[in-house]
This record gives C-alpha cells, structure tokens and sequence, in this order.
C-alpha cells in the first residue's frame, strides 16, 4: 500500500498532532480539522482516501459528520475510521449505522491504527 | 514535531480544558448552566482522559476515567444533577486540577483515593451525593467490597467492561506474547453478506490482511455466484474456509473482524475442531492448491463454536436522525449557545521569544520614527502629512504588538473560586464570590506575576476582612459575606479590586501593632489613609496569631513589592463596619510608559508620568529650609520635602537658586507625595523601557533607560527609591 491521504478530525490539538506525527512517518499525507464542520468544508475542495475523525466535537460531531459524508455520493464509498475513547458495542454500533468503516480505540498504538488504516484502504 | 512537543500542546489543551470546564461547573452552580455546560464539561474532561493516555499518565487517565463516567451518566440524563452531586463535580475538578498539576510537575500527585471511590460509587448508585452535605465535607465512605456486585449493577458492569478496554487488554495480551495455550491455529469461516461492501468496507482487505500473517485459503464456496444476468456487483457471494497459523492469536482475529463482524457470517474454530465448511460435495466448490490440509489437533473436548467476534447488538432500530437535520447531536444535548460554550476562537501558538522580539523591535521602530520626526523637522522638511501617517501607522503597529502579549485575566481568575471553597471550608465563613471583568486583558508577564499576590489579597480578605457568621449576624449582616473580584481598564492602567463587605479596617489595632513594631513613633499624628497604609509596611502583621490561611510568612509588603514590582500601585479604602476595598492600578504594558522628559543640572531626564500628581512654579517664598540641606514646600496647606533630582541622584549640580526651578509634585506609595525639583521640563510622550540590570547595571533610583526621538538615551527616574532616600532621615528621627 502506498502513501495515501488522510484526513484526520478531532478537537483536540494534541491528538491531532500525535495522529500527524504516526502517520506522517508511515508515509501518508495528513490533513487535519478540528471539528466536524470544518472537515466538511475541506471535504467540499478536497477528496482524501480516507477520514479518520473523533466522536466527541463540539459544533459537528463525529457522527454528524459521517451521516452528512455518506449522503453524497462521492464519499458514500471512502473509507471512515473513528478514533474514539469510547468502546461500547453500543457507540459502535451507532458509528456503524452513521456509515463508519473501522474503529479505534483512543489511546491508540501507532501499529494498530496503521493495521486499521490498511484494514480500509486498497 | 518532537514527543515533547505534543506534549506541550497538550499541557496547554489541559488548562484550557480546565479553564471550560471550571466555567460550565460555576455556570450550573449559579444556575445559569444547561445541557450543553455538562456536555462542555465532559467533553473537556473526556479530551484530558484521551491525551493522559496517549502521553501515559495512568494516574489522570485512570481519574478522568471515573469523572467522565458520572459526567456522561449526567449528560445522557440518566442522574439528575442535584445541588449534592454538583459538589461532588466540583471536588472533583479541583482533584483533577491537581493531577493536572502533578503531570506538569508542579505539584505532587493528589490523592484521590476518597473522591474516586465517591465518582465510583455515585457512578454505580451505591453512593447518593448528600443534598446539602456540610460544607466539612465528610470522607467519601469507602466503595463496597467487589463481591456484593450483582446483577442489577448493570451499569456498574460496564464501566468495569469500559476500563478493561481503556487498558486495552487485547495489546497487553499481544504484548505478553504467550503463544494461546494448546491451540493449534484457527479456521475460520468466512462468508460476507451483501452489507460487507456498505460503508466503504471491502472483506477483500480482510483477507488481504490474514494472508500478510500467514493465512492461507483452504476452500472457495463459489455455490451462491449467481449467473451474469442476477449478478449484482454491490453484492457478495463467496465464502471462504481459512486456515489461520497457530502464530496469529485469537485476539488479533477477534482485532481484524472487530467492526465488520456483522457484516459476516464469520465463525471461528481452532483446528480441527470445525465442521464440514460444505456440506455436500459440490463442483462449484474449488479446491485451492495451496490450501495444505493441516493435521488435526488432538483436542479432548468435543468441538464448539466460539463466538464470532464482536457480538453486535441488534442496531436496525437506531436510525439516523432526520435528514432536516444533518448535524444530529447525540441525545439529551441541545445545542444551544451558552456563555459556558462560548466559540473556540481561532489561535496559532508562538514561542513567546519570537513575540518578545517583534515586541522589542516594534519599540525601535517607535524610537525610530520620532527620531526621524525631530530630524525632519530640524531640518525645515515638510512632509507632515506622511509623517503624521507614519506616526498613525507606527502607532498601530505597536498597538497590534502589545495586543499580542495581552492576555484575558481570567486564567488569574479562575483560581479564585476554589480558593475561596477551600477557605470557606477552612474558616467556615460563608462567601459569595462575584467576579468581573474577566475578559480584561493584561501583559503576559503581568497575568504571571499577578496570580500570587492576588491570591493574597483574597486570603486576606475572607481571613481577616469577613467577620465570623456569628459576628456578621449580631451586626445585622447577611450571613453569607461578599467577595468582589473585578478587573476593568481604565484609561492606560488595568485596575483590580478585591473588595469585602465585612469589618473593616481596626484603624486603633493598626496603628498599635504599628508602635509595637516601632514603624511609627507612639506619638505620630497619621491620618486614616496613613494609618491604613501601614498594614503594608515590612513586618507588619495584625493577625493576632499567624493562622494556616493569610499568615503564611509573608505579609502584605510582599504583595505591594510584587505590585510596584510590575509597575503598579496598591490603595486601599476601607470603612469600619463596612468592608475594605483593595485597588490594584496595573500598567497595560511593561514595555512602554507615558513620560515626563525634564532637564536637570544639565541631564535629561524621564519622570513616570503615572506618578505625576502636577507641576508647580516655586515661588521663594514657598520653600522652607529645615536643614541647610532639607527644604520642604507648602502645596495647599500641606508641606511635602522636596527633592533635588540631580543631587538626589548624584549625577549633577543645581543651581542655588531656586527660584527658576521646577517642581513637580509626584505620588509614591510609601511616602505619600514629594516635590521633585528640576531646571525645566521638555516634553511629555511615551517612551520604551529599556531594562538597566539587562544592559547594563542596577542603579538605586534610576527604574530604567529609553531611547529619545534625537538618539539621545534618558535615564527613566524611579520614584520610589527617590523618595525613600528623601524620607529616611525622617525615618531615623521617628525611631530615636
């Protein structure tokens, strides 16, 4: 798998940045935004291969954003992952509904969320 | 970016999370609060638990934990927040504060065993937050022993589930590396449903990954491809028999299907214990070259089906929300706009060096263009219209440089309630904290240095301003007494008061502590302002035993020095019966003061134009001699000694005559008001300050240096020092 690009949503800067730096060094091209409306408006200029984005945001959150990503057609297919704390079968089933492809668990290893990255994209 | 750099933002992530949370938790207290404050104060909670353990600081993460449980509890509605539990919240913060603290490591890491059995409890029900606990607040009882769990606990169950999974039990696992005892490998049945290709999952990644750690296809059961004409290419129709090597654990398989598990019929079995994967000899069914037949593993047991991995709920009853509405809040929030959830603005952090330096060079820029102002005019040019821009434009560029620096005194204030909580609770008064002007904004260096000396001041103000309930009663008070903290900018000065309703000023105990410690003569005639004012004298303390609260070895000169230290002056007012108000006046900046250019025995020289009260053409007749050196003048009734700058200073001569001379009538804070004498003065404007002890030395009465417009350096006078050198003798006289 080569380089692809990401887009990474979480409020929380230093999540942003500890996602970047992972990614970054696996070789991928990193985008961020700091909650979901802002990842929709990047989203409107730009097409990643996938969005890796948190749940809890303020303004839109992660489920928002998912929703609002699968009713247009050109992401109905990309790939989603969610970052979250939360690990409930419950969260993630409503993630799952919301359109989510993939899940992990904050805090995360770098080699798992590079196995989940692989898990969803070509 | 380093690991220690995204440490960094987090610590700072922290205490703005701290900040909005300790906003929403005061904005639920005085009633103001909604829906969305709890969820403001969860998701900043929830944000610290997620760096705490990504950066590993098990202890926070591990409190986080347990706060964020009864956090969400309260936000998705299922606890009503009683005033009891509110506490409860916000004993907590203050805990989470100090483990904050602890990791930045300023502090030692709190103990929290008492409020997290509290959390733990209230989280599960066994523990029901008193509705109006004292405020001695008891220990938290001890959590019930783990075996009384039973099976209505449910929700305490899951936050058990919860935190095995924040542990993340599947690497620990991974990372003990033992091999899944006996367990020969695994084989898995594979069959994607139509929905495996729904949400941009693709089973062919599956299997992609399986295949990277060793597993190989055993059988393809190609019986369900239907013909061209009813194929449908969004739909799937294979399954696959999979035979996985002993080296891949359970775990990891359980990791790779985790979430598309129900999009798969998937079953899982360790070899040789699966079953027939088809029933019955089919020709569609290929058989794989290098799906190698793997010996059996001798297993008592009779075969059993584990679970599929990642039981999943039935969930075709949750729906999205309407489509009016793409933005869905999760349930039990409003998104409604509350001061508590006031908009993050948009902020790009900068090495305060960097500031500093665009700081310092916008100074010179400001001494630059006058320079070139005076040089111009000099020299007969006129180009006043661009240079009258070029003063506007400097001007506000140097605005736009300080504003930099400025920061909200509200991280200075949100300290304060708890302060007070644990006053009240140390003294048992009753307080009602009223903040304002949070929003006012101050120097960088004066935000740091403010906290300390403000604290005090607050210290003060409940310990010994606020009389006791009993006292407050029987003087017709209200029992609970008022603390105002304010901050509001006026004029080119920032004024802070801490203002208390209670006693007042002891003027009678004040002024005869003050003899005890021979500050003033017992005969010394002082008015209420004067006798006030001694409180700040060094060594004056007039608590009648130094208490665990105010007394802490430092009285309140430190804080008048830390003030003047920054610039700033210290007043008070005080009514008996009534309450004391302290006034901090603080400058805007450190960099740049309005000054009064004057000439002296052949010097310039800058006096602080904040410290200036008027000028004054002596007339001889005016100036008593009390010593050949000493003379004082009668302003209105008053005599105040005047000082001769220069000779004060010891940098110049002064003409005997006096009667060309110049005084200027400055205020000081220990010493009340003085006359400066100087030859003439020249002009008034700003000026920058340039640190002596950075670039050159220390001197006793000179504050600092600047630049003047014709490249000339000026010693900027300071006030203070000169009076205290005027006033000593005096002094001396009153100890004999």
């Amino acid at each position: 798998m080569g380089p692809i690009t990401i887009l990474t949503v979480d409020d929380s800067p230093s999540m942003r940045a500890l996602l970047k730096h992972a990614l970054v060094g696996q070789g991928h091209v990193v985008h961020d935004a700091e909650d979901g409306l802002i990842a929709l408006d990047w989203l409107n200029r730009h097409i990643p291969d996938l969005v890796i984005t948190d749940i809890n945001m303020p303004k839109m959150d992660g489920f928002g954003l998912i929703e609002a990503l699968r009713k247009q057609d050109r992401y109905r297919d990309m790939p989603i992952l969610v970052l979250s704390t939360e690990s409930s079968d419950e969260k993630k089933a409503r993630a799952r509904d919301a359109g989510a492809t993939g899940w992990i668990v904050k805090p995360f290893d770098p080699d798992k969320l590079a196995a989940a990255v692989r898990r969803v994209t070509h | 970016m380093q690991h220690d750099e995204i440490q960094q933002i987090f610590l700072l992530e922290c205490d703005e999370g701290l900040d909005i949370a300790e906003r929403s938790l005061l904005a639920c207290k005085d009633g103001s609060g909604d829906a969305e404050s709890i969820n403001s104060i969860f998701r900043a909670v929830h944000s610290i638990k997620g760096g705490a353990g990504a950066f590993g600081f098990t202890p926070l993460q591990s409190f986080t934990h347990k706060f964020e449980t009864v956090l969400q509890q309260v936000r998705d509605g299922d606890k009503p927040l009683t005033p009891g539990l509110l506490k409860t919240l916000i004993r907590a913060f203050d805990i989470l504060t100090d483990h904050v603290s602890a990791i930045k490591g300023q502090a030692d890491a709190p103990s929290d065993n008492a409020i997290s059995a509290e959390l733990e409890g209230i989280a599960t029900g066994e523990i029901v937050p008193e509705e109006d606990s004292a405020s001695t607040a008891d220990p938290a009882p001890l959590p019930e022993a783990e075996p009384e769990a039973t099976a209505e606990e449910e929700s305490g169950r899951e936050i058990a589930a919860n935190d095995d999974a924040d542990i993340d039990f599947d690497a620990l696992l991974a990372d003990l590396d033992v091999p899944e005892s006996k367990e020969g490998g695994h084989v898995l049945h594979l069959r994607p449903t139509a929905r495996a290709l729904d949400n941009g999952s693709d089973p062919i990644l599956l299997l992609r990954e399986l295949h990277t750690l060793g597993a190989t296809v055993r059988t393809v059961d190609a019986s369900s491809v239907p013909d061209l004409d009813n194929f449908a290419a969004e739909s799937a129709y294979l399954g696959w028999e999979i035979d996985v090597p002993a080296s891949v654990t359970r775990a990891k398989i359980d990791e790779i299907f985790d979430f598309i598990g129900d999009a798969c019929d998937l079953a899982i079995y360790v070899t040789g214990e699966e079953p027939r994967f088809v029933e019955q000899a089919d020709p569609t069914v290929v058989k794989l070259p290098e799906a190698a037949p793997l010996a059996p593993t001798p297993e008592p047991e009779a075969p059993k089906v584990e679970p599929a991995a990642a039981p999943v709920p039935a969930i075709a009853s949750i729906k999205p929300e309407t489509a009016a509405d793409p933005v869905s809040a999760p349930p039990a929030v409003n998104a409604v706009n509350s001061a508590a959830a006031a908009a993050p603005v948009a902020t790009i952090r900068v090495d305060l060096d960097r500031l500093d330096r665009l700081v310092d060079t916008v100074g010179e820029l400001v001494i630059t263009q006058s320079m070139l102002a005076q040089r111009l005019s000099g020299a007969g040019v006129a180009a006043e219209d661009e240079l009258s821009q070029l003063e506007y434009l400097t001007r506000e560029l140097q605005d736009c440089a300080m504003a930099l620096r400025a920061q909200p005194i509200r991280s200075v204030f949100s300290r304060v309630p708890r302060i007070v909580r644990e006053l009240e609770s140390e003294t048992g008064k009753r307080v009602t904290l009223t903040v304002e002007g949070e929003a006012t904004e101050l120097d960088k260096t004066v935000i740091e240095r403010i906290g300390e000396p403000l604290t005090h001041l607050i210290r003060n103000a409940i310990d010994h301003g606020l009389e006791p309930v009993e006292d407050r009663i029987t003087a017709g008070k209200a029992a609970e007494g008022n603390v105002r903290l304010s901050a509001e900018q006026r004029g080119g000065h920032i004024l802070i008061c801490v203002a208390d309703d209670g006693r007042g000023i002891d003027r009678a105990r004040v002024f005869q502590k003050a003899v005890e410690r021979k500050i003033v003569a017992p005969d010394a005639r002082l008015t209420d302002e004067e006798i006030d004012n001694l409180i700040f004298a060094p060594g004056f303390s007039t608590a009648e035993q130094v208490s665990n609260i105010s007394g802490r070895g430092v009285g309140m000169d430190v804080v008048k020095q830390a003030i003047q230290g920054l610039g700033g002056r210290v007043s008070i007012s005080s009514e008996p019966g009534k309450g004391t108000v302290f006034s901090l006046s603080l400058p805007l900046t450190l960099a740049i003061a309005d000054g009064m250019i004057v000439s002296s025995g052949g010097e310039t020289l800058i006096l602080p134009l904040n410290n200036v009260v008027e000028s004054l053409q002596a007339k001889p007749e005016d100036l008593k001699r009390l010593t050949p050196s000493q003379h004082v003048i009668n302003v209105r009734g008053s005599y105040l000694p005047v000082v001769p700058l220069t000779t004060s200073l010891g940098i110049g001569q002064i003409a005997e005559d006096s009667a060309q001379n110049v005084l200027i009538v400055v205020e000081t804070e220990s010493y009340g008001q003085i006359a400066i004498q100087v030859d003439a003065i020249q002009d008034q404007r700003q000026v920058v300050i340039k640190s002596l002890e950075t670039n050159f030395r220390p001197i006793t009465g000179i504050g600092g240096a600047t630049i003047l417009g014709d490249g000339r350096i000026a010693l900027i006078v300071d006030v203070e020092a000169l009076a205290a050198a005027a006033h000593s003798p005096k002094e001396l006289d009153l100890a004999a």
